[in-house]
């Protein structure tokens, strides 16, 4: 897979929880599981603006392409 | 009035396909009788031993198609219609009725009337219809897929 989900690293430097997150851009923890993982194949503007504004980090320190 | 779901049309619809298919059991069972019976009273002319063997032998995938028709209003009652084993149920039906209508055509050699005829005709839409049916929903299931594990 190209491009890789760095959430938990974003996560573990604001210091919050899964179900926190989860809570806080609205989305169930199932769904922030599967993008954790991996096995996401989409994720929406609207979650990825959420998360940002959650974190004050921009898309490109959760979203990484690797070759 | 609810469509899927308990309590619903399509819960009402499994009742009654539930019925038929125990109905269907039991006709099937019965059916030397039976056709003796029909024979006796409403057609005479009609040739036993042909009439018996293509009843006998269309019973076995018509009784299929009403079994699979079943599972699939199971799913649609626990509202998860849209996996793979309702494809499968589709494509087996699908088959069942180009079994029924070549059955029904051999059968042309040996009986004739505008009812084998008829059922010819629905047989034969039925065998299309429920294999494009099963591709649009193999379709749907991938789409499903895909919007699910849109975060």
């Amino acid at each position: 897979m190209a491009i890789i989900v760095n959430l938990d690293v974003m996560m573990a430097k604001r210091k919050i929880s899964s179900s926190e997150l989860a809570e806080k851009i609205g989305i169930t923890n199932a769904n922030l599981s599967i993008l954790k993982t991996g096995k996401g194949k989409a994720i929406r503007f609207s979650t990825l603006e959420a998360i940002c504004q959650v974190l004050d980090c921009q898309p490109g320190d959760i979203l990484e392409y690797r070759r | 009035m609810k469509v899927t779901g308990k309590k619903s049309l399509s819960n009402f619809i499994e009742i009654c396909l539930k019925i038929v298919f125990i109905i269907g059991i039991i006709i099937y069972l019965t059916l030397p009788f039976l056709l003796n019976q029909y024979i006796k009273y409403f057609n005479p002319v009609l040739n036993y031993t042909a009439a018996l063997v293509m009843l006998y032998t269309s019973g076995i995938p018509a009784l299929v198609i009403v079994w699979e028709f079943i599972k699939m209003f199971g799913t649609l009652k626990k509202d998860k219609p849209f996996i793979l084993e309702n494809v499968k149920c589709l494509r087996v039906v699908s088959l069942c009725s180009l079994i029924i209508s070549i059955i029904y055509i051999i059968g042309m050699f040996f009986i004739v009337s505008v009812f084998e005829i008829i059922a010819i005709a629905i047989f034969i839409i039925a065998w299309l219809g429920t294999y494009v049916l099963a591709e649009l929903l193999e379709k749907a299931i991938e789409y499903k897929e895909e919007n699910d594990l849109t975060i």
